[in-house]
């Protein structure tokens, strides 16, 4: 239990931190921290396949691309620095996140308990998949199982949107 | 927990373009969060075969999650991509300066479209 | 054997052909025919939906369990009436945008980009027809992304740097909805253990009192309202389609905010079912409102507009309006009025942009100002755009006044008089809007012309090039004198370019723009004429939706 505070704790700090940086390089490094602290916080949730997606991609992908573009533009930031026209523009932002968040909470109000093996969520489709995944794919990993098998259209579609931002970089960066 | 979402979407109200990308990619974060947590199942063991018995977490979540981080990811890179080609075609990466460029331009030449976007670079 | 696997092919199609394009940039030969091919990849995929007619005709809906793995568990795909026409629908514009797209699209990018623009064009349409096809809510995610993905790229490449900053905004205002949309169906998932739309709906149905639901429902039509730009949401449209390339702000036009739509009424419609509008929230109350608002707001915003692309996409705001006004009338007229509007504002507002794209190219010119005379230069072009004109404003005859007719009928059914107002105003506001062009592009002398400053036109750099002694010709050569980067890529155009007349009045376009644009036109004649079997095939979709009561 306190393994998970103490996570907890840190990814809040953590995003505080990267919300509040100074420039943009302070903010994707913490963003890189961020991410395998929460990869951590998944492992202990017993995710281990997603925590090590996310260690790799979350902080082995995102923060170098961060550093790329940081390196290939500026690292300046004007920082809060708003001028008096945008001043108005901040209200509706700030009442928006208000709504979202209010809309958050009341709706965790009647959520089913927290890991409750007899959830709705943990009832319908999971059980037969943890059934019947290692019998009719012959993977030991459920998880992977279902990726490749049971929902194998999806991880086709995350593959195409890969090839996607790649399509896009090729287009937008190589136009000579 | 879903106090996360909230911090993040401050991020959202950043001016720096690559700021924004990092909020968003916080704000994402969150969300995966809550659906790993919808896996949870107490006293369970991580979704990997070991036999009938045991109490697994919920596999199909995962599943989505890891799908959805490598979708983020894509996004991710091109928003950074762009934000590149923003820098090289205007100069800056700040909004406040970005809407004044704009502004600009278009006051000072009203009907006329700005030299292509590919100016700047090789 | 193919024909079992009819429901997916439409969608697989584009995809594989993404697939063979990419690496087809890697190829030097493959370059040369990327057009072609993209062009037979969409024509298979228009044989293959088309095919799909009788069957859901006869049989109704047709489920397809990919890989064979049982719905619930696996990915189902399926096609019933309502997704066999978005399904039609984008299929064949898109064959007839393709065909636009090989000459117009050489002002925006280089002969080497072109394998990327296909595949990144390929992957969006497969992207919107993954979309509509599919019945998993998680994987309407992922294709939602892709096809958003793609989008944000293709309009990313337009000739101005704005399209940068098009392109950024979108993409962020359209993350921010994805990951909305990611939590609704968190959100869902959570309280049901499903991701299966159908399967959705009958456990949802003793939820409906759920704050979970109500919340993650907020969070999805949040989410989808952004992309189908519904009126206050619609903030990052204008840009995106001002400064997005001609072919792709026609494509997008027609294309995405329909899908957009689409999918927010199978979520209403195939994950709840219409009692849970009367019983818990009267969602349908706000989707009203916000149509009439989006009618008024758009059109007005229209009118106001002297750039010709973004007057076209604050009116799409407008149309998106209608659209969802119908839909959330809730009864069979309007719901047939908004589905038909789908169509029919989909053909008529390509064609308008397609007509505009025409203009564009031959002149550079993109303010409504300039137009003067514009309709002896491009006698054709101007004809098709007034037949759409007075197809979007709703004269008898065209598509637009089916449209409208069942939209009236619709809100006199459901005993709300006052939208009765808000259309008509709607397209007495399009007339004005519309009527401005038409008015400049016939009557106007040139003289009137003249009388506005002139302004200095870069974008007609064209105009030059081609040698046309057009009236705008002497303008355009002043836009000459700065540099002008996109110039090279006119080279090899201006070489393949068969039909520059050097005939002293009228230069219209390369055929392949052309045609797609008088298509355009004589569709929204088509429409409005022998509107009989679309309103069949809606009256169907309408019942089958309302039905399920």
């Amino acid at each position: 239990m306190w393994i998970d505070l103490t996570l907890l704790g840190l990814l809040l700090a953590l995003a505080l931190g990267i919300t509040f940086s100074r420039d943009t390089l302070t903010g994707s490094l913490l963003l890189g921290a961020y991410s395998l602290i929460l990869a951590m916080l998944w492992v202990d949730l017993n995710a281990a396949d997603v925590a090590l997606t996310e260690a790799a991609i979350g902080a082995g992908v995102a923060t170098p691309l961060m550093l790329l573009a940081i390196s290939r533009s500026t690292r300046a930031e004007l920082g809060e620095v708003l001028m008096t026209v945008q001043r108005y523009r901040r209200f509706p932002p700030f009442l928006v996140l208000g709504l979202v968040a209010g809309a958050l909470v009341y709706a965790s109000l009647d959520m089913p308990p927290l890991g409750n093996p007899n959830n709705p969520a943990n009832q319908h489709v999971a059980p037969y998949y943890v059934q019947n995944a290692y019998h009719e794919t012959g993977s030991e990993n459920i998880v992977t199982a279902i990726l490749v098998c049971y929902r194998g259209f999806d991880t086709l579609g995350e593959v195409l949107v890969v090839m996607t931002a790649g399509v896009a970089m090729m287009l937008i960066l190589r136009r000579s | 927990m879903l106090v996360f979402i909230l911090g993040l979407y401050m991020t959202i109200v950043k001016g720096n373009l690559i700021k924004k990308v990092i909020g968003l990619n916080l704000a994402q974060t969150g969300v995966y969060t809550f659906f790993i947590l919808t896996a949870k199942v107490n006293e369970s063991t991580a979704p990997v075969y070991i036999g009938d018995e045991v109490r697994y977490a919920n596999p199909l979540p995962q599943v989505l999650i890891l799908t959805a981080i490598v979708v983020g990811i894509s996004l991710t890179a091109f928003a950074l991509g762009l934000v590149i080609r923003i820098y090289q075609a205007y100069g800056t990466i700040e909004e406040s300066e970005l809407s004044r460029l704009v502004q600009a331009n278009r006051e000072a030449q009203p009907s006329t479209l700005t030299p292509s976007s590919s100016g700047g670079e090789g | 054997m193919l024909a079992e696997h009819l429901p997916i092919l439409h969608v697989l199609i584009p995809l594989v052909g993404a697939i063979v394009l990419l690496t087809g940039g890697v190829l030097r030969p493959l370059r040369e025919v990327a057009w072609g091919l993209t062009m037979l990849v969409v024509l298979a995929s228009a044989v293959s939906a088309f095919q799909l007619i009788p069957r859901v005709l006869s049989e109704g809906r047709i489920s397809y369990a990919l890989g064979n793995w049982k719905p619930p568990y696996g990915i189902e795909y399926a096609v019933d009436s309502l997704s066999l026409l978005l399904i039609l629908l984008i299929t064949s514009l898109t064959v007839i945008i393709t065909l636009y797209t090989r000459h117009s699209i050489q002002r925006d990018i280089t002969p080497n980009q072109q394998p990327y623009f296909y595949s990144a064009y390929l992957l969006f349409v497969g992207g919107l027809l993954g979309m509509v096809t599919t019945a998993d809510i998680f994987n309407l995610y992922v294709f939602l992304e892709i096809a958003s993905l793609s989008g944000y790229a293709l309009i990313a490449i337009g000739r101005r740097r704005e399209a940068l900053l098009a392109s950024y905004n979108y993409l962020m205002i359209g993350t921010i909805a994805s990951t909305l949309f990611l939590l609704g169906i968190g959100y869902l998932y959570m309280i049901t253990g499903t991701l299966n739309m159908q399967d959705l709906q009958a456990r949802l149905e003793e939820l409906y009192g759920s704050r979970t639901l109500l919340v993650g429902m907020a969070f999805i039509t949040l989410g989808l309202s952004v992309k189908m730009a519904l009126f206050p949401l619609h903030t990052w449209l204008p840009n995106a389609y001002t400064y997005a390339p001609d072919a792709i702000t026609a494509l997008m036009a027609s294309l995405t905010t329909k899908v957009g739509v689409y999918t927010a009424f199978r979520v209403f419609f195939g994950v709840l079912k219409p009692s849970f509008l009367s019983q818990v929230v009267p969602l349908e109350e706000i989707f009203m409102l916000l149509g009439a608002l989006a009618i008024l707001g758009g059109s007005l915003m229209a009118i106001f507009q002297n750039n010709l692309k973004r007057m076209l996409a604050y009116s799409s705001v407008a149309q998106i309006g209608y659209i969802v006004l119908g839909l959330a009338m809730l009864n069979v007229s309007g719901m047939m009025g908004g589905l038909i509007h789908i169509v029919n504002h989909a053909v008529v507002k390509a064609g308008l942009f397609l007509a505009v794209g025409n203009i564009i190219y031959r002149t550079g010119l993109e303010e409504v100002d300039d137009l003067n005379q514009i309709a002896q230069q491009m006698p054709k072009t101007m004809l098709a755009f007034t037949v759409c004109a007075l197809a979007l404003i709703g004269v008898p005859l065209t598509a637009g006044f089916v449209t409208k007719w069942y939209l009236v009928l619709g809100s006199i059914e459901a005993g709300r008089w006052f939208l009765v107002p808000v259309i008509v105003v709607g397209a007495l506001l399009a007339a004005v809007y519309l009527w401005r062009i038409i008015e400049r592009a016939y009557f106007w002398s040139r003289k009137g012309g003249a009388l506005t400053p002139p302004a200095p036109l870069s974008a007609s750099r064209e105009g030059g090039e081609l040698g046309s002694p057009s009236p705008f010709t002497e303008r355009g050569q002043g836009g000459e004198v700065n540099p002008d980067p996109p110039s090279p890529t006119l080279l090899p155009n201006s070489e393949q370019e068969s039909q520059s007349p050097p005939a002293p009045k009228t230069s219209e376009v390369p055929l392949s723009m052309l045609i797609p644009t008088l298509v355009m036109a004589v569709l929204s004649l088509a429409l409005g004429i022998f509107a009989v079997l679309p309103l069949n095939l809606a009256e169907r979709i309408a019942k089958s939706l309302l039905g399920a009561e």
